[in-house]
Parts: structure tokens; C-alpha cells; sequence
């Protein structure tokens, strides 16, 4: 290793390795047949998965009604489930954005996790309105697009079409940020590919060469999209949680709302990330991480539970974490 | 037990601040048992899954996504529809026909108004000519159209044997009855009470042509001991004219007079006439005292309730009579004891009837001769014959003797019967207290039994031939509900069915077949059609009526020479009033001998049990109406069951206490009379400790698919009196601890919570654990502690007031709207006001003092909305679909409260909450006031249904209505049904063509009738003048028997509602919310008798 690291710092990589060591390590799983465990833990969610769709199935042939809602609320795991998406993405994009900011080095070792989770977890998020909706055949109306009928356009005043805005833009700057990252990886599976697989990874790597010019310009638009993605991740869940707190429902009426939601989407996203790094299954181990996760379970527990004890209206909404 | 006189409540939970519920209120969502739930829903997924293997498995989960994709861009289900050839002069597509007629069942009488458009009945309107019901209606009549579209009606004649029934032609049925009719054979022909002078004229054409022919008459719901104490103490054998309207205190002893006795839209109407006044200042109200042990919904609506066990009746009454004739100075009778409370109470109330002689009425609803003798006695002391009781114009509504119907199954039994005709909808085999009885004796009739019911009941199934009678909406016919008050029955489309007139069916079999002919042209017998012998109008009971009214009723009038003038005026009116002079009647009874034979009070804490007759389904003939089944029970807010009331508050014996643990939807096992019935329970309040009470009229076994097996059949647990009247209590009952749960219990009252906060600054959020000392009481109030659904009061919901403290009452609530306008004033919004003050403003009024609770407008919006009815597990879950809903809250006296119904529509908020959040705007305001529904454009976020304060929006969570994209796919109505209520052609025959039938997925609500809005507008165009005030009537509104709705353009400063919304009395709910609602409520006022509180 060539990087100078203070003495006293526990090193992020112990072993010893080389950049070829750590290049064999990271493109290795790429290029060779996954694992048993990999194919097991593969099944596993195939099985979930299509157990999902045919609930899916179900919902939408007969109706939402099967979910057994009712009033006086007609959500229920609908929205709650999009509400905890939503948060389980924010902690990935905080753990990479914020950490960039920071100039953590060790967020390299999770910030490729964390931005995935992110995306999957903001199109689990999208995925709940559309089925929860009474006819989702007309989702559609939900976009602003010129059309024929007036036109007619959409209510700008709901907080539900904010979510649209906010979501959509939440996936797209996650979008950018995650695949930015990728490019000079790409660029170093594509120098070790030959064949049809050299072929993609040229195209996915855009003409990635490690050029310094290269570099100092990732540098940039990585600070730049790290930049955007911070305040959206309290912009969004501000917004989420405008579903409720703008409306005069009595427990759903209330300020504390915004920062409440934001507390709690970072606090259940740092659990999540925490399982689904323990990655051994493709020869990785999560290391360091745990000291991190303890400092943010503690600062979010502590503002979450402040606000727990004194609104009446937190206790109404504290199901959907 | 704890007053709480500010405070409303409308559960036990709630009173209690019971933790669990309170917790569960905290959360918005309704959490279900989910194993039940699972195994509930598995019957609609079994459907669609029946048999799969795990290929199946796969190819649905990748058809269903593949299916939801295309179906956006699939075509809905052509469905053709064929223009008439030649057009009929009388109809214009798209323009509603009105026939004036008369909806008539057994003793149910109500002038009506039929709507038909392209030649199809839809809509039942009260006839506001009529000057017995003034145009009032019930829920039944409301929903009595949908009878006519009954799939499980019988569709021709049948003969029956062994309980299976085959079709048969009409010539064969008539050869059958010819066969057995010979000379001097033994006719029985057993109804229910007739109304109708030409049927009875026919009848007698009848016995004249088989001598041997006796009418047996009877109710199911008998009213047998008030006829007979009449016919001993006056010697007519009627139901007198009650004026209610005349009666400024009235005193019930457990008539339900407001919802089932007698003629209850009549009396309904008069009594509310006594109870409104225009100016607050000056208002004067009648006082209505009603006895009972439980919470009926004349009972409800009684400014002071006497709770008595239902065998202290007797004593009461007697009680009653002897504190009056100690005023009058009258020698008093020896009577029994009644408890403490309800004696002090007869003192006070003799004293008030005594101050109010010849303004005063007392009534009594026990089937007992000798307490109704004992009433007649109170009433001729008071001076109230020819005051506020009338015996001129005496009513036909019910004429049945329960002495003869027991006589008949005697003499079947001996075999002096040759041929039984049952008429109608008696149906004795269901609803004769030893209905087995009857059909064992029906086994040993000589020749056949015959029934005429449209419908294959109980009693059908032991006849041996049917000759099913129309519907009344495809008959001709008349009524004589009282003395000289004739209606007319016409008919509004051609019978459905190969159904004959049981009149024509008279006629044929009296022997008069040239003159009337047997044969109706049927389609089963084409030798019928071609080769009539003699055809004189195919409506041959047409024939006949007019015959007889113009040799029977013509001549009851000076006004029109012509008979033919007079005939039409008669028809086109639907009513025609003869001069009836009134009569007071001369009372000649022994009171003393009468009194020593009332009903005696059963004394220690034997369990007793009162029957009542179902507001919804009567006495059970009205069963197989969806409608009517799920409209809510006005007090108890059950549907589809009659569930058991008990008390909120057993005490006495020990044995008791275990009993306290029951909670709403538990099953419990009642012993009466030797027979043991499982039931859900509802706790009741207002119910005299000790004592349980169940509706009659459920648990038809033989019906349609939506009646049978639906609630518990008790009418066998009733007792033939020792007077030889049925007896509607039973004593020495026994009630077992919890057994089990009913799961699909559904009771809607806690459906739609409006106050879902605490009141600031208790511990816990507001919530407190009862107390420790309240241990051995079952329920305990803590004075400090303001219950859940209690913080109401702190919402403007409901407003209640008493006559004594109406001015300060008024002024209070004239300050609080002050402040709640001031606080709203602040707002940092915009208003529209300047543009709602344009054009028209279309407002609602509620008159909370004149609701009585009766469901009729509900039930009308149902009809007039094309609203989906959903079955008893979708209400379970909270899915009914009512626009309409009626609230019921209690307040006052924990152990003995008054109660206030709210109907609660969408409130068309200026303010509209549910308006903002619309992501797609598919719910948006009309420039005249009215908050509307694009249905094509919503997409189903229930958002507005979230955001709605007062929960009056419905989402079509399944398929209710068959209209969905995908086929197959809707909720049964009741488990194990093969097909979803309104799925067949037959029944969406009565859909309103002028209201989109909703499909699954969109959110629906109370429109305030927009149609009936555009309709008077293009009216009004067309005639070239401006829309005035009563052009537009709402559904719920001329629903209303009490009148207590009014409708209309609230900009217009001399509309009615204008008057109405800027009364002193009149609030908004939640109006602290600023939504700025359209609908105002006339707060509640009571007339109580300070003396008895």
C-alpha cells in the first residue's frame, strides 16, 4: 500500500495486500461461477419474489379490498411500505454521500452496497403507490403530459403528487450517483474481458482510460451529485411525510412530521444496510462497519425517542417504522 | 352510576374508557383477527384458484401481471342495447314517468309516487297528496322497488310435493282447484290482514259461489289484544285514529310507534308536526314518556324513558291508571308492585297527563286484552276519544285475530278443512309461534293447499300448489287503509313473470271463468294463448275494480258526476278521502276485572326477554331485500342478523355477573321456553337490568339466497297467552357465558370515528385505566376522565338542548360558532365566498329534533344512487358503501341516556379537505357549492377518504357492482352464494339510468342528487324561468316522514333552506376545522320532565 496512513489508525485493509491483490479480489467474483451459497441465496429470493407477484396478482384481479383496508384510514402496509423504502434508501445514500463529503476513506468499502440498496430500495418504494392504487391500469393520469383531454393536468396542490416529483428526482440523482461511481470499475473488468463480454464493459465504461483528466473529473461530479443527493435525502422524506402532516386529520396534523420521518428512514436504513453487507457469500466480509452503526442507531434512537414520549400524533404514525 | 350530562358517547369501550378500545381508536387502523380474516378471504381466491397444481401456480402469477398490463388498453364488455321499434307515446328516453299508486303489504300502507323511466319502475316517491303520511316514507316502502327485480321470485305456477316443486301451467293449477272445490266443501283462506275493498269483494264473490268458505286473519306481529279490548269496550273491533299531532304528552307503554306499530310513517309524520316549532323563542313541543326495557326507536327519540321489565307492563299500565283516576277522583284498582323508579315516575307523569286532559294520549303495545282494556280506561279519563283518539276514521291496518289462526290449525288437525288458501305473504309455518305445529296440521288438509306468495317461502313449501300473485308495481288494486281513505294500487310495468292477480285467481275459481278468464297468456301454455274463450281486457282485475268503485265508492263523493271523471281524478291523485264524520266512542269496560288480569310482574332476577318486530325486515316477509338488510338497525347498528341486546349493567344475583364479560359480537346461548338459540350479543344501553331483547323476522330457512339463513329464527319461542293472544316476552330465560365469537359481526357504528383526540393534557395521551374500587361495577365513569369518542363534545358534532334551557342554550352555541368563525378568519388562504354568494348555492339542512333515526333516507339514497350492497363479511370489515350513514350517540344518563341520530352526508365542503389532496383532481368543487366526483378520472389513492374529516367518503374496495373491467371477480353477498348481489340482468333493472354505476377501484360519495339538481335546472330552462325553491328535492329528503331534511338553493334568501341554515339553532359539524361544510344541523331538543330525572 502505497497511501500514507497515520500509525495510530487501525488500517482499513489488514493482510498486507497489493493493488493487484485487491484487483483480483474485487473482479474475481465477476469472472468466475457463483458459489453454492450465491445460487441458494438466489432461490430464496426467486421463491419470495414470485410468492410477491402472485400476491400482486391477486390485489390487482379482486381488488385492494383483499388487503382487508377500511376506514376510517384506507392505507395501510401500502404506504407504510413505500414510507420505509423510501427510508431504507436514505441511509445509503447518506453512508456514501455524506462520507464523501467527509472524505471518509472507509466509506469505499460500503458506498457500492449502500447506492444499490438505495435504487432497489426507491423502486420497492415506487412499486407500493402504483399497486396500492384502487385502478392501477390508470396510474398514468399521475404524470404531467400534455394530452388531449383539455388538457387536463394533474393537482399540483396534493402532497401526493409532490412524492411523485420527489421520488422521481430522488431516483434519478441515486441513479447518476450509483453508475458514476461504477465507471472506472467497469473500465477495469473490461481491461481484464476479452470476447463479447469486453465488448459490453467497453460500452458501460465509456471509454474510461485513467487518465489523471478522467480522475480529477470523477472527483467532481461525484462531490457534485454526493452534494445534491444529501439535501434531497431530507427534502424527500420531508416530502413523504407531507402526506400526512398537511392533512387535517387529527394524528396525522402535525409539524413534527418532516424531521420525524427523516430520523427514523436514516435509523431503519442503517439496520438494513448492516444485513445486506455481510456479504460472504460473494467472499467479502464487512469490517469497521459495526463501530459506525452504533453511532447512528444511538443518535437517531435519541431523536426519535424524544419525540415519541410528547406527541400524541407520533404514536399514530410511529407504525410505519 | 355516574351522569354525564355533557357528555356523548356511543359504546360501552367508549364510556368506559375501556384501555384496549382506547388504544385501538389511537390507531387508524382497524385491526382484524388475521387467521379469521385469511380463512374468510380464501373463499374468494379459492375461486379463482380451485384445483391448481403448481404449473397453475406459475401460469396465473404470469398471466395475472400479463392480464393488469393489457387490460388498460382492453374494451369494455359490449353490451347491447335494442331501441324501440315503434315508440310508445307515453315515453321519452331520458325523461322519468311518475305513476301515482299505493305500496300495500299486509298491514304496510304508504300512498307513493312511482318513477319509471323507458317503462321500468326505479324509484318509489312519497305521495305528499296523501293526508295520512303527508308524502313521508319508510326504509321498507324505499325499498320495496327492489322486490320487483327479486331474482328468487317465482316465475310461474308450480305444484309442489315432498318440498320439491315442478312448474305447472296455469289451466292445470285452476283444473287442480276446480277438482277439490266441490259443493259444500270446507274453504279456509288464511291472510294477513287485508286492505283492499275489492279483494275482499272478491272474495265474497267467492265464498258465495263455495259457501263453506271462512277468511282466517292474523299479523304475524299481532296487535290482536288492543283490537279485541276495543271491540269489548266500543264494540268495533278496529285500530282507532291516533292523532299525534293533536297530543301534547303521549305516553307509550313499549309501542314502538315511531318504527314498527300499526302505521309508523303516519304516525311519525303527525308526531314530528308536535315537535318543530319556526322560532326558538316561542317553541312549544309535545313530551313523550315511553316504557320499556329496552332501547326501541320510538324509545330513542322519547324525552323521558321509564325503564320496566316487559312483565311489569301490566302493572304499570295499571299503576298509570290509578295515579289518574286518584286526580280524577275515580275509585282506584287493586294492582302489583313495579319497581321504585317507574313508580315515582307514574306519579309525576299522571300528574302532567292530568294538566294536559284532551291534549293527551297513552298507547300501549302489548298484544295483552286486558292491559290494552286498562289503556282504553286511562284514555277515557284524559277525555282523549274524540281529542286525540278518533274512532271514524279508525284504521284498516291491521285486522287479525290470533284466536282464529289457532282455531284453524285445530280444525286442519281434525280434518274438517278440504282445501287451504293461504293469501299473500302470511306465511304461518315461519311465523305462528308453533309454526310446526301448523305444518303438521297443513299435512292433514283434505283437497290442496294453495299459496299465493310471489315468493317459495316456508309456508309454500308444505302447500301442494302455488299461484304466485304480482308484485304490487305490476297490479291493479285498492286500499282502504282507514275508513273512507281509498288509494289506488296501478300498475307501473307488465308482470315480469307468468304470475295471475290472486284476484283473478278468486274469480276463476269462484266459478266465473267466461267472465274472467283463467288463462292469462302464459308462456308455458301455448293452448292458453291461442284459444282465451272470452277476453274482456287482459287485466281482468282492472275490470272488476272498476266495477266495483264505481258501484262501491262513486257514490262517496258529490264532486265529480261522471264516474269516468271521477275515476281519473282518483287514479291520477292515487288517493281519494271519503267525508268520514269522527266519533268519540262510547268506553263501557270493567277496569277492575281487567286489572287484576295484566301480566305480573315476575319478581327477583329471573332473566326476561322482549321481542320486537325488526325495523329493517318486519316480521320477516321483507327478508330477502338486500336493501333492507343492510341498512344498519337504527339503534343497535347492526346489519344482516338480529343480534341480542343485552344490559350494559347486570346486577342482582350472582349468577349474573359472569354475564357482565360479554362484549359486542360474542355468541351467547338464550334459554327461553324451553328452547336454546345462539346469538351474537350487542351491549344496549337503556336497558332495564336483566332483561334481553331479540328481533323477530330473521332466520328464514326457505326464501332467496340473500334471506335465508340470515340471523336466528325466534318466533317459537313466543307463548300463546292465557287469553289466547301471542305473547312478545318471555320470563324465566337463561343466558349462557361467552361461546365463542361471531367473526363477521357487523355493527357500523364505530365505523366512522370524527373525534380522534384526546383531550389535551391527561397522562398517557389522555388515557386512564379504570379505576380499582370500580371493580364490582361492570362500568364506572371517572368524572375526570373525558372518554374517547366523549371528546366529541369538544368537536362540534353533536349539540343537544332541552326545551326549558333552549334560549341559553341557542346563545351558547351562537357564541361558540362566533369564535370558531373568528379563529377561521385568520386563515392565510384565499376564500371563494365572494363566488359560492353567485348564482346557486346548494345547501342542506338537518333538523336533529324532528330525525327520529328510521333509516328511510338511507335507504332512499341507496335506491336513488345506484349504491352497492355488500354483504354481512364486507360490512364486517368496514366496507359498507352507504352514502348516507346515520349516527347514533348517546348522552345523559349513562344507565338510562337519550339518544340524537345524526345522518351524516358528504358535508360539501366550501373548505372541501378532500378536494386539495386529490393527486389526479379527479374530486373538485362546483362553482354552485357541490363537491364532485369524476369517477373516469379517479385512479383509487383513497387519499380524500383520508382526509375527510366527517369519513363520509366509500371506496369500492372489490368489485361491488359487476361493472369492473375484469369479469369473475366479484364478492359474494353471503358465503357460500354463487353470485354476487346485482350481478344478474334481472336485478340491474333497477339501476338509475341518470347515476353511473360505479366500478372497483374509485371513490364515491354523497353528490347531494346532482341529477336531480340538473334535471330542475334544464327544467326550469326549458319553461323559460328561474329555478324555485322546491324544484330540487333530494332523495333523502322526500324520503323523510318527519321532514326533517330540506334541500335547496341557500342563496336564494327566500328558500326554505335559506331560513333553516340561518337559524339561531343551527351549526355545522367540526366547523373549528374550517371546511366550511354546506350541510347545517338543528341542534336536538328535548321536552323533559324535570320532575323524573
Amino acid at each position: 500500500m502505497s497511501a500514507i496512513v497515520a500509525k495510530v489508525r487501525e488500517p482499513l485493509i489488514e493482510g498486507n495486500k497489493s493493488y493487484h491483490d485487491i484487483t483480483e479480489d474485487i473482479c474475481s467474483p465477476t469472472e468466475r461461477l457463483p458459489g453454492i451459497a450465491w445460487l441458494v441465496g438466489l432461490l430464496v429470493s426467486v421463491s419470495v419474489l414470485t410468492f410477491g407477484l402472485v400476491c400482486i396478482f391477486i390485489t390487482i384481479w379482486f381488488g385492494i379490498g383483499t388487503w382487508h383496508l377500511n376506514r376510517t384510514i384506507g392505507w395501510g402496509w401500502d404506504i407504510t411500505n413505500f414510507v420505509w423504502w423510501i427510508g431504507i434508501g436514505h441511509a445509503g445514500t447518506l453512508i456514501s454521500a455524506i462520507l464523501l463529503l467527509f472524505r471518509q476513506r472507509w466509506r469505499t468499502g460500503v458506498n457500492r452496497a449502500a447506492e444499490a440498496m438505495t435504487i432497489f430500495a426507491v423502486m420497492c418504494a415506487g412499486l407500493f403507490p402504483l399497486i396500492h392504487m384502487g385502478r392501477i391500469w390508470l396510474g398514468f393520469f399521475i404524470f404531467p403530459y400534455p394530452n388531449t383531454r383539455g388538457p387536463l393536468w394533474v393537482n399540483f396542490n396534493s402532497p401526493l403528487l409532490w412524492d411523485v416529483f420527489a421520488i422521481s428526482t430522488y431516483l434519478t440523482v441515486s441513479l447518476l450517483f450509483w453508475y458514476t461511481g461504477l465507471v472506472p470499475d467497469f473500465a477495469t473488468i473490461r481491461d481484464r474481458a476479452t470476447g463479447f463480454r469486453k465488448k459490453v464493459y467497453n460500452f458501460l465504461s465509456f471509454g474510461w482510460t485513467g487518465a489523471a483528466k478522467h480522475w480529477q473529473r470523477w472527483e467532481n461530479v461525484s462531490l457534485v451529485l454526493a452534494g445534491l443527493a444529501t439535501p434531497l435525502v431530507l427534502s424527500v422524506h420531508t416530502i413523504v411525510s407531507f402526506d400526512f402532516a398537511t392533512s387535517v386529520i387529527p394524528g396525522w396534523h402535525t409539524t413534527i412530521f418532516p424531521p420525524y420521518f427523516v430520523a427514523g428512514a436514516v435509523f431503519s436504513g442503517f439496520i438494513q444496510l448492516y444485513c445486506s453487507t455481510g456479504r460472504n457469500s460473494i467472499g467479502f466480509s464487512a469490517k469497521n462497519l459495526s463501530r459506525i452503526f452504533s453511532g447512528m442507531y444511538c443518535w437517531c434512537f435519541s431523536i426519535k425517542s424524544r419525540y415519541d414520549g410528547t406527541s400524541s400524533g407520533g404514536g399514530t404514525i410511529g407504525i410505519l417504522f | 352510576m355516574n351522569k354525564q350530562d355533557n357528555n356523548i358517547w356511543v359504546g360501552v369501550e367508549d364510556l368506559t374508557n375501556d384501555p384496549q378500545y382506547l388504544e385501538n381508536a389511537k390507531q387508524e387502523f382497524f385491526e382484524l383477527p388475521i387467521v379469521d380474516a385469511l380463512s374468510k378471504e380464501a373463499s374468494v381466491i379459492e375461486k379463482a384458484t380451485q384445483g391448481a397444481s403448481r404449473r397453475d401456480f406459475l401460469k396465473y402469477a404470469g398471466f395475472g401481471l400479463g392480464a393488469a398490463t393489457i387490460a388498460a388498453g382492453c374494451e369494455m364488455p359490449v353490451r347491447k342495447a335494442i331501441p324501440y321499434v315503434v315508440k310508445p307515446d307515453a315515453i321519452v328516453p331520458g325523461v322519468a314517468n311518475y305513476y301515482a299508486s299505493t305500496y300495500v303489504r299486509g298491514g304496510d300502507y304508504c300512498p307513493i309516487l312511482v318513477k319509471t323511466r323507458e317503462g321500468r319502475p326505479i324509484k318509489v316517491e312519497g305521495n305528499t297528496l296523501s293526508p295520512i303520511t303527508g308524502g313521508g316514507t319508510s326504509a321498507r316502502v324505499q325499498a320495496s322497488v327492489l322486490d320487483l327485480y327479486d331474482t328468487a321470485r317465482l316465475k310461474g305456477a308450480f305444484k309442489v310435493a315432498k318440498g320439491k316443486k315442478t312448474a305447472a301451467t296455469w289451466k292445470s293449477i285452476d283444473e287442480e282447484v276446480a277438482r277439490f272445490l266441490k259443493p259444500g266443501a270446507q274453504v279456509r283462506v288464511l291472510t294477513n290482514t287485508i286492505m283492499s275493498p275489492s279483494l275482499k269483494a272478491a272474495i265474497a264473490d267467492f265464498t258465495t259461489a263455495h259457501p263453506n268458505t271462512q277468511v282466517v286473519t292474523y299479523d304475524p306481529v299481532s296487535v290482536s289484544g288492543l283490537l279485541d279490548a276495543n271491540s269489548a269496550n266500543f264494540g268495533q273491533r278496529v285500530v282507532p285514529a291516533y292523532h299525534f299531532d293533536k297530543a301534547d304528552r303521549v305516553v307509550s307503554f313499549g309501542a314502538d310507534f315511531l318504527g314498527t306499530w300499526i302505521s309508523p310513517i303516519q304516525y311519525a309524520a303527525d308526531f314530528a308536526k308536535n315537535r318543530k316549532s319556526d322560532d326558538y323563542k316561542t317553541a312549544t313541543m309535545s313530551r313523550l314518556y315511553q316504557f320499556e326495557s329496552y332501547m326501541s326507536l320510538t324509545g330513542s327519540n322519547a324525552d323521558n324513558r321509564i325503564l320496566v321489565k316487559p312483565s311489569e307492563m301490566g302493572a304499570a299500565t295499571v299503576a298509570l291508571y290509578n295515579a289518574v283516576a286518584k286526580l280524577a277522583g275515580q275509585p282506584t284498582v287493586s294492582g302489583s308492585k313495579i319497581n321504585a323508579t317507574a313508580a315515582t315516575a307514574v306519579a309525576s307523569i299522571a300528574k302532567d297527563l292530568w294538566a294536559n286532559q284532551g291534549k293527551s294520549l297513552v298507547i300501549s303495545g302489548s298484544n295483552d286484552v286486558a292491559e290494552q282494556i286498562v289503556v282504553n280506561a286511562i284514555n277515557n279519563i284524559l277525555g282523549s276519544y274524540g281529542a286525540t283518539i278518533d274512532f271514524g276514521k279508525y284504521s284498516n291496518q291491521r285486522q287479525g285475530s290470533d284466536a282464529a289462526v289457532q282455531a284453524l290449525i285445530k280444525e286442519m288437525n281434525g280434518g274438517q278443512v278440504d282445501a287451504l288458501i293461504v293469501l299473500g305473504d302470511a306465511n304461518p309455518v315461519y311465523d305462528l309461534p308453533n309454526g310446526d305445529a301448523f305444518k303438521a296440521a297443513l299435512g292433514k288438509v283434505k283437497g290442496f293447499s294453495l299459496s299465493t306468495n310471489g315468493m317459495y317461502n316456508e309456508t309454500s313449501e308444505a302447500c301442494s300448489l302455488l299461484a304466485p300473485d304480482h308484485n304490487y308495481l305490476e297490479s291493479w288494486g285498492d286500499v282502504e287503509a282507514q275508513n273512507g281513505s281509498y288509494s289506488l294500487v296501478q300498475p307501473t310495468i307488465n308482470p315480469l313473470f307468468d304470475t295471475r292477480s290472486a284476484l283473478v285467481s278468486f274469480l276463476a275459481w269462484a266459478g266465473n271463468s267466461n267472465a274472467y278468464p283463467t288463462v292469462m297468456p302464459a308462456a308455458n301454455d301455448s293452448t292458453a294463448v291461442a284459444a282465451p274463450s272470452v277476453v274482456i281486457s287482459d287485466r281482468p282485475e282492472y275490470d272488476y275494480l272498476v266495477k266495483y268503485w264505481q258501484s262501491n265508492v262513486f257514490g262517496k263523493q258529490s264532486k265529480f258526476s261522471t264516474f269516468q271523471g271521477f275515476w281519473d281524478s282518483a287514479l291520477h291523485d292515487g288517493i281519494f278521502e271519503a267525508n268520514v264524520t269522527a266519533s268519540v266512542g262510547s268506553f263501557a269496560g270493567d277496569v277492575a276485572a281487567a286489572a287484576t288480569k295484566v301480566s305480573k310482574p315476575v319478581s327477583g332476577d329471573a332473566l326476561e326477554v322482549a321481542f320486537y318486530e325488526s325495523i329493517n325486515i318486519g316480521a320477516g316477509q321483507y327478508a330477502n331485500n338486500p336493501w333492507l338488510q343492510e341498512m344498519p338497525d337504527p339503534v343497535t347498528r347492526h346489519v344482516w342478523d338480529n343480534v341480542l341486546c343485552i344490559p350494559v349493567n347486570w346486577n342482582g344475583k350472582k349468577s349474573y355477573k359472569s354475564l357482565n364479560k360479554l362484549k359486542d359480537g360474542d355468541k351467547a346461548e338464550l334459554t327461553v321456553n324451553g328452547k336454546t338459540y345462539t346469538f351474537a350479543v350487542v351491549r344496549m344501553f337503556g336497558m332495564k337490568s336483566n332483561t334481553v331483547a331479540i328481533a323477530l323476522g330473521y332466520g328464514r330457512t326457505v326464501d332467496g339466497a340473500v334471506g335465508v339463513n340470515t340471523g336466528t329464527n325466534i318466533y317459537n319461542a313466543l307463548k300463546v297467552s292465557k287469553s289466547g293472544t301471542t305473547q312478545y316476552f318471555a320470563t324465566g330465560a337463561t343466558l349462557s357465558n361467552r361461546k365463542g365469537e361471531d367473526h363477521d359481526f357487523a355493527c357500523v357504528q364505530h365505523h366512522h370515528t370524527m373525534g380522534l383526540t384526546t383531550k389535551e393534557g391527561g397522562k398517557d395521551g389522555g388515557v386512564r385505566k379504570a379505576d380499582n374500587k370500580a371493580k364490582d361495577v361492570p362500568f364506572y365513569v371517572d368524572e375526570e376522565i373525558l372518554a374517547y369518542q366523549g371528546t366529541l363534545v369538544d368537536r362540534s358534532v353533536i349539540r343537544t338542548s332541552t326545551l326549558a334551557n333552549l334560549k341559553d342554550d341557542v346563545k351558547d352555541l351562537v357564541d361558540e360558532r362566533h369564535h370558531h368563525q373568528h379563529l377561521n378568519d385568520q386563515t392565510l388562504y384565499p376564500g371563494y365566498k365572494d363566488i359560492y354568494k353567485q348564482g346557486h348555492h346548494w345547501n342542506l339542512s338537518v333538523d336533529l329534533s324532528a330525525c327520529i333515526g328510521c333509516g328511510a333516507c338511507s335507504v332512499a339514497c341507496m335506491a336513488e344512487n345506484n349504491v352497492p350492497v355488500v354483504g354481512k363479511h364486507e360490512v364486517s370489515i368496514h366496507h359498507e358503501m352507504s352514502w348516507l350513514r346515520i349516527d347514533r350517540y348517546y348522552y345523559g344518563d349513562s344507565e338510562n341516556p337519550n339518544v340524537v341520530y345524526q345522518p351524516l352526508m358528504c358535508q360539501h365542503c366550501d373548505n372541501a379537505p378532500c378536494e386539495n389532496v386529490c393527486p389526479v383532481g379527479a374530486t373538485n368543487h362546483s362553482s354552485e357549492g357541490m363537491n364532485q366526483m369524476t369517477y373516469n378520472r379517479c385512479i383509487g389513492t383513497r387519499y380524500c377518504a383520508n382526509n375527510c374529516p366527517y369519513k363520509v367518503r366509500r371506496f369500492n374496495w372489490l368489485d361491488y357492482t359487476t361493472a369492473d373491467i375484469f369479469p369473475w371477480n366479484e364478492p359474494t353477498l353471503k358465503d357460500g352464494d354463487e353470485q354476487a348481489f346485482g350481478a344478474d340482468d334481472l336485478t340491474r333493472m333497477v339501476l338509475n339510468p341518470d347515476v353511473t354505476v360505479r366500478s372497483r377501484g374509485v371513490i364515491e360519495k354523497c353528490s347531494f342528487c346532482v341529477q336531480r339538481v340538473q334535471e330542475a335546472k334544464l327544467t326550469a330552462k326549458v319553461e323559460r324561468r328561474k329555478l324555485r325553491d322546491g324544484d330540487v328535492k333530494s332523495a333523502c329528503q322526500t324520503a323523510c316522514p318527519t321532514g326533517a331534511i330540506t334541500f335547496g338553493d341557500g342563496n336564494d334568501t327566500n328558500s326554505e333552506v335559506h331560513k333553516k341554515m340561518a337559524d339561531k339553532r343551527n351549526y355545522k359539524v367540526l366547523e373549528e376545522v374550517n371546511t366550511a361544510p354546506s350541510v347545517g344541523y338543528w341542534m336536538k331538543v328535548l321536552n323533559k320532565n324535570s320532575d323524573l330525572v
